[in-house]
């Protein structure tokens, strides 16, 4: 076969290729009948509870109930899309069986056709430059002479027992000597004692391999900062176990005015080992002066968990009920480096400090930074202002 | 014959760094997949959270009448979806009664609705483990199911007072995860989306 028509043939045989792939991806007809719709729609959503296996396909009963309620929404008109919409904004995308073609999924549907490209580009690459039209290295045009001398020795052979006639074989006499100059003439270059030959293909070789790395080296890249802005987007943080996903709605806040202290109590009590609750009710006791209640609860929320706010409060109950000044002390900066952001640990402290310890300019930052804060209730700031200016006299 | 060896090295060389690249970037391709990207994949996000919580109306599991769901909005509701058949609703079922018992005072309601299982066995379940402050419905035709996206069983549901989806619980709910987060939820702070263990499919 002629180096042309082998060509052609792997055309031939790539388009074909191409071909029924495309055929393949692009949709036939719309399904006409209510059932094929309804096995079409449902063939592409997956069952939840079914080992990833289609509504189309899942056994369960959940699958048939889900099935008869997508027979019912293409009954009562709805589009394709607004059936694949009502089941993602329930299951999330991971309900449909083909990735979208957006995000993430457009890569799943992208990448593939790209290497497709990639490969149909190297192997006509290779084709080109390969050894089809001519051999390109020395070992392979000294294979390619040996040829063409054999053919030529065979020749008189062919002369003698009648296989040709003598003007084919002086025709082909003066092609396979033209080819054997030509050939030779080539050896001859790659056989150059300067190795110009050799030491060009050498070069051209270590520059695709340069090429061939830093293509390799910007797609990796480019892989690995898309895969890391990903990962960061899933913010982590929330609730207990981890694994949390989203949690951007502000919860409406139930009054607890109607709910008595007793009736917190009784939850607490349920429920010793559960925070929340209990401080809750803590703070409450606090403001409301019931400082001895309020000094139990905190203990006990400290006994499960570094909580700022019971330290805090601890530390000031502890400055107001005892001499232990220092303690107190420990236990307000305890807080702070828990939890920086609380004002009134910064109120405590300016006041532990000025009257506790004696320590007037020690005072001073903290107060600043208590004033700092917008919502610092009226009261509070005014009895704040003339606290630092006492400070900084003092001082 | 050292024209071999010239001709020959370049491309031989040049097959040994396709080769390389290729593993290496199967290699990365492996890797970056096998952190499955910082998820668990068993953990579906549920993209109803902070969406309002569907209105349903539902027929009592042991009496005459629905519950229309709609109805409690302004209060804080729990709604958990079980069956006789999953034994991780059994693990849980205690915790669900205490934290339904000790909640009535703050408003907090506490459904049940029984997905994929005949009444019976349900009404059997709760003969066995008792019924608490609970309200029991049916989940006729698996409707209830969908509209929540329940993936398997058990899974909670948190709804705050304003009829917003606002957290939920995959897997058995431990009793102290579900007092503390109705606790965070009776004072106001933000919740997500927890999983405890695996859940459970039907056959």
């Amino acid at each position: 076969m002629t180096p042309t028509a082998r060509r052609m043939l792997s055309f031939g045989v790539m388009a074909a290729f191409l071909a029924v792939i495309v055929i393949a991806l692009v949709p036939g007809d719309g399904p006409q009948t209510v059932d094929d719709r309804v096995r079409e729609i449902a063939s592409n959503i997956k069952c939840p509870a079914c080992n990833g296996a289609s509504i189309a396909d899942a056994q369960s009963s959940v699958a048939r109930d889900l099935l008869g309620v997508i027979r019912d929404q293409v009954e009562a008109g709805l589009s394709d899309a607004d059936i694949y919409d009502y089941f993602v904004a329930r299951y999330s995308e991971a309900a449909l069986l083909s990735p979208p073609g957006r995000g993430w999924g457009l890569w799943l549907w992208v990448l593939p056709l790209a290497a497709l490209a990639l490969g149909v580009a190297v192997v006509l690459g290779r084709r080109r430059g390969g050894p089809g039209t001519a051999p390109s290295s020395a070992h392979a045009v000294s294979e390619a002479l040996d040829a063409v001398t054999r053919d030529l020795a065979d020749l008189d052979d062919q002369l003698r027992v009648g296989e040709l006639d003598e003007s084919t074989v002086r025709r082909l006499r003066a092609t396979y000597e033209a080819e054997a100059a030509a050939l030779e003439a080539r050896l001859g270059d790659a056989d150059a004692p300067s190795g110009e030959s050799a030491g060009a293909t050498t070069a051209r070789s270590n520059r695709r391999v340069v090429a061939g790395a830093a293509v390799l080296g910007v797609a990796m890249i480019a892989v690995g900062l898309s895969v890391g802005l990903a990962i960061r987007d899933r913010e982590p943080g929330g609730p207990i176990t981890g694994d949390v996903v989203q949690s951007a709605a502000a919860a409406g806040v139930v009054s607890l005015e109607d709910v008595t202290n007793e009736e917190m109590e009784a939850v607490v009590a349920q429920f010793p080992d559960n925070v929340p609750m209990r401080r809750a009710l803590a703070r409450r006791y606090f403001f409301a002066g019931s400082l001895d209640r309020a000094f139990d609860h905190y203990m006990a929320v400290l006994d499960r968990e570094r909580d700022a706010e019971a330290l805090a409060n601890v530390g000031w109950i502890t400055y107001l009920g005892s001499d232990e000044v220092e303690i107190a002390l420990s236990l307000v900066e305890q807080s702070l480096a828990v939890e920086p952001e609380n004002p009134m640990a910064y109120w405590f402290l300016a006041n532990i400090r000025l009257d506790g310890l004696d320590d007037p300019a020690g005072a001073i930052a903290p107060l600043e930074r208590f004033l700092a804060y917008p919502d610092v209730p009226d009261e509070l700031r005014r009895e704040a202002e003339s606290l630092l200016s006492r400070a900084e006299q003092a001082a | 014959m050292s024209d071999v060896v010239v001709g020959h090295r370049p491309s031989s060389r040049y097959g040994v760094w396709v080769f390389a690249a290729v593993a290496l970037v199967a290699v990365v391709l492996g890797i970056v997949f096998s952190t499955r990207f910082g998820q668990d994949p068993d953990l579906v996000a549920s993209p109803l959270i902070g969406q309002p919580a569907p209105d349903l109306e539902l027929p009592f599991l042991e009496s005459e009448g629905t519950l229309d769901l709609g109805d409690l909005r302004g209060d804080i509701t729990v709604v958990n979806f079980w069956a006789s058949w999953c034994t991780g609703c059994r693990i849980e079922h205690a915790g669900l009664l205490r934290a339904a018992e000790a909640f009535t005072d703050f408003d907090v309601r506490f459904v049940g609705i029984l997905h994929q299982d005949q009444p019976g066995r349900g009404i059997r379940f709760l003969d066995e483990l008792g019924r608490g402050e609970f309200l029991y419905v049916e989940d006729v035709g698996s409707r209830a199911g969908l509209e929540y996206g329940v993936l398997g069983l058990p899974e909670t549901f948190f709804i705050d007072a304003d009829g917003i989806i606002v957290g939920k619980i995959s897997g058995p709910a431990p009793a102290d995860l579900l007092v503390a987060t109705v606790q965070r939820l009776i004072l106001g702070e933000a919740i997500g989306t927890i999983k405890t263990g695996e859940v459970e499919n039907r056959e």
